[in-house]
């Protein structure tokens, strides 16, 4: 059985992306692989996004955001990775600087307070890390929602 | 000295200072804590008054910007306060900060000085109670639970 995509990433065990200074977590579930941005195939990529990477034999667009989740159309020279999320029926990625996982107790996590949300916002929730920073809790689902929306696919 | 005379020389009202002709005023209990400089954590896809997270006693409190929720430039978050609130009658205290440009101010404010709201912004009305006037000024009262409360729809103009 599939884990639920649209539960945004809450305690137990999460993956943590670094995207410069902007944190997201993500349920661990939710990542289907890591690949190095090397790995990335630039060529005849989709529009905003930044190239493709094969998964389950087939190629997915691969997206990069900066730290207030613009899509960017040149990966920064920090983004290492690309971690290939599950979301719908099919996969995208998501270039980041690191990926890893972390414990996240139920007193780290709290829900994003009313007068943050706005509608469509990929960030469902916060969490307080041990290091003093804060992660964004997000989904798969969530994230390619977002990304679809802004590229109007 | 008896308790009337103790509580007519006290001051009652913190007045905030949201920046040139924003002031508006919460009552002495409301205010927490004052923090010069925060360390502030931006939040992305949030709207353009409540950008950021202050971290206060475990928590992660929403930091609002008023001079920006009225329709204004926002602050430099170089000044802020704590708040605790209660919403609405029964329901547990809530926490929140606000930016401020200087310092909070203690008043006295009594029912004699009640006046209307500035006309301008037109914002107050969904923030405030209502009004005093102090010094030649009017200062809207907050509502803490309306400021901290779900996105306002002009956020939604773009």
């Amino acid at each position: 059985m599939s884990p639920p995509l649209l539960q945004p990433a809450g305690t137990g065990t999460a993956a943590l992306l670094r995207i410069s200074r902007l944190r997201i977590a993500l349920p661990q579930g939710e990542i289907a692989g890591i690949t190095a941005a090397a790995e990335v195939e630039g060529g005849d990529a989709q529009p905003f996004s930044v190239g493709w990477v094969t998964h389950a034999n087939q190629r997915w667009p691969v997206y990069c955001v900066s730290p207030d989740l613009s899509l960017l159309i040149v990966i920064p020279a920090e983004r290492n990775a690309c971690v290939v999320l599950a979301a719908n029926s099919g996969f995208l990625g998501i270039m980041c600087d690191e990926a890893a996982s972390v414990e996240v107790a139920p007193g780290q996590r709290q829900a994003l307070p009313p007068a943050m949300r706005l509608p469509e916002s990929p960030v469902l929730g916060l969490i307080a890390l041990e290091d003093g920073e804060v992660a964004c809790a997000s989904s798969a689902q969530g994230l390619a929602a977002y990304v679809s929306r802004l590229t109007g696919s | 000295m008896d308790n009337k005379s103790l509580s007519a020389s006290r001051p009652n009202a913190w007045v905030l200072d949201f920046g040139p002709g924003l002031r508006a005023a919460v009552g002495t209990r409301v205010l927490l804590q004052i923090t010069d400089h925060p360390a502030l954590h931006n939040i992305p896809c949030t709207p353009a008054h409540c950008r950021s997270v202050f971290s206060w006693q475990s928590r992660l409190l929403p930091v609002m910007d008023m001079a920006a929720a009225l329709g204004g430039a926002p602050l430099v978050p170089h000044l802020l306060v704590v708040a605790g609130y209660v919403a609405q009658p029964g329901a547990p205290t809530s926490f929140g900060a606000l930016l401020l440009a200087s310092p909070p101010v203690a008043v006295i404010a009594g029912d004699e000085q009640a006046c209307s709201l500035p006309e301008h912004p037109a914002g107050w009305s969904e923030f405030a109670i209502s009004c005093f006037g102090h010094r030649g000024d009017a200062i809207p009262v907050l509502h803490l639970g309306r400021v901290f409360s779900a996105v306002h729809p002009a956020d939604y103009s773009g």
